[in-house]
């Protein structure tokens, strides 16, 4: 599958919701399989390190995948809104740091090679670092293959 | 309080702080954050070492 680069300028509007310390947005993906409702979450252990993810939710079960790939045939609009969404989270948490890495291999390289055709556009907003062992990470590197990936906000 | 009231909180909630929401949209985004609530329905965070959590400390200057 080509990665090509991104716009970011067309995506889905968003929601999100603040409750309880836990904070979700939500957008609708319309595509060749219909609607899919898609939450993206941000968690934290230790107050600063936010854990990203990305899911669909299940109106009919009432439950969010995470492992899933929906496959809706919009996915530059799904990746520039999870974007979008990202940036906006990171705008309300300046000193805070954004992480995320796929549920699987395959997901993660998937998006490393977003990151990597992107980085132009990122790097003017973030600093972007790579995890390539359980204990170390450096400032990414585009020969590299990372396990995650760090985002913060850009010193201005 | 009863799994409609949570339900309803939400909804009231979204709609308040989401301008273009619609009505349905809401009660369903107020599910999918009732969903999320529960342990099962949360993503696997991957696991921060204590090596890693210190050097993004750094990072953010803590």
């Amino acid at each position: 599958m080509d990665i090509e680069k991104y716009d970011f300028i067309e995506k889905y509007d968003f929601t999100l919701d603040e409750s309880d310390n836990k904070i979700s947005y939500f957008f609708n993906s319309i595509g060749i399989k219909g609607t899919i409702k898609k939450s993206v979450i941000f968690e934290t252990k230790n107050g600063f390190v936010y854990q990203m993810g990305l899911g669909d939710f299940d109106p009919i079960t009432q439950k969010t995948d995470f492992k899933v790939m929906s496959n809706n045939g919009d996915m530059k609009k799904v990746i520039a809104t999870t974007m979008k969404i990202a940036m906006d989270f990171m705008q309300k948490h300046s000193n805070d740091v954004v992480g995320f890495s796929g549920n699987e291999i395959r997901k993660t390289t998937f998006y490393q090679r977003i990151i990597t055709n992107n980085l132009d556009y990122l790097l003017q907003y973030f600093e972007i670092h790579g995890v390539f062992s359980l204990n170390e990470m450096e400032i990414f590197n585009p020969e590299k293959q990372y396990l995650g990936f760090f985002f913060k906000n850009k010193k201005q | 309080m009863t799994e409609e009231e949570i339900l309803q909180q939400h909804k009231i909630r979204l709609l308040e702080n989401n301008p273009h929401l619609t009505e349905q949209d809401a009660e369903v985004w107020a599910m999918a954050v009732e969903s999320l609530s529960k342990p099962e329905n949360r993503k696997e965070m991957f696991e921060i070492s204590p090596e890693l959590e210190a050097q993004l400390k750094k990072l953010v200057g803590r």
